[in-house]
């Protein structure tokens, strides 16, 4: 980022590149694909930034949601048995 | 254990192993037909076909090695090859509105509809059930799969490129506008079942 403007945005700006890659691996954090090296970065700085606190709360909120709430369709008992009929019929 | 080949196995033994290792994955590989086809009967004739070829190429199946991956990526090109064309599609999504979304992902509504947070019957949750399903079933295939495949399976990034055929990044990158797009449409039940107050959902 251009050190130019840092007159104008004060220290907002060192936060905000910050909080921009506490995002861009956020998904990573959740899915648990991170590196242990960003895990350490992702939970410090959270201690200290509310908003990206609630970004990680808000997208894990989702994840779980999802899981708790979509509904599994179960294989039918005909369809296990038909498979296990032609594989055994199956030369 | 012994070394010796897969393909010298009789028939009984290769059956044997067939079922202890690749049945056992026919629930989410049913589920996963399902929600890929959004028919029944779809589903059913996605997995036989992919239980069949899994059993016709079984001798080139290491036994031991993620069997639901392996399985998992039979069925995603069956249906790719076979069922994609002729299967009716859901409603286009609008890919402006999902980008747009992505830009004002701070727009935060108050708690409009936490008086209704203490409806946790049965029938609340069938409701969101419903929703949730709707709402997942309304996403382009290739989202809907992501959310599917990472959410819900538990693959891991890596397993999704090979079972999917695409490079981490894609993967990454689709995960991420399926799940601006659920957002969006999933964000009043989420506050309708109280998620947006302290809920503790530790594993
Ligand atoms: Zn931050």
């Amino acid at each position: 980022m251009e050190t130019t403007t840092t007159e104008l945005k004060g220290d907002v700006t060192a936060a905000s590149d910050d909080c921009q890659k506490i995002i861009s691996i956020l998904e990573m954090i959740i899915d648990d694909e991170a590196t242990s090296d960003d895990q350490t970065y992702f939970y410090k700085h959270l201690e200290e930034c509310a908003n990206c606190f609630e970004a990680h709360r808000h997208q894990k909120m989702l994840k779980d949601f999802l899981k708790l709430n979509v509904k599994r369709k179960d294989a039918p008992a005909s369809l296990i048995s038909t498979i296990k009929k032609i594989v055994q019929e199956t030369v | 254990m012994s070394e010796e080949k897969a393909n010298k196995l009789s028939k009984e033994e290769k059956d044997r192993r067939f079922e202890a290792e690749l049945m056992p994955v026919i629930g989410p590989l049913y589920n996963f037909a399902f929600r890929l086809t959004l028919d029944e009967d779809d589903a059913n004739d996605l997995v036989q076909e992919t239980y069949l070829k899994a059993y016709r190429f079984f001798d080139y199946f290491e036994q031991g090695t993620n069997a639901k991956a392996w399985l998992f990526r039979i069925l995603k090109n069956s249906f790719i090859n076979d069922f994609r064309k002729k299967s009716k599609q859901p409603a286009k999504v609008d890919y402006n509105e999902v980008e747009s979304y992505y830009n004002t992902e701070d727009v935060e509504g108050e708690g409009e509809m936490a008086a209704t947070s203490d409806m946790r019957s049965q029938a609340v949750q069938e409701l969101i059930g419903d929703e949730v399903a709707s709402a997942l079933n309304s996403l382009p295939v290739d989202f809907r799969t992501v959310i599917i495949l990472c959410d819900l399976e538990g693959f891991t990034y890596e397993e999704m490129a090979k079972i999917l055929d695409i490079p981490i990044g894609t993967v990454r990158s689709r995960l991420h506008r399926a799940r601006n797009f659920l957002k969006e449409k999933l964000e009043k039940y989420a506050r309708t079942m109280g998620y947006d107050a302290d809920s503790e959902t530790e594993e």
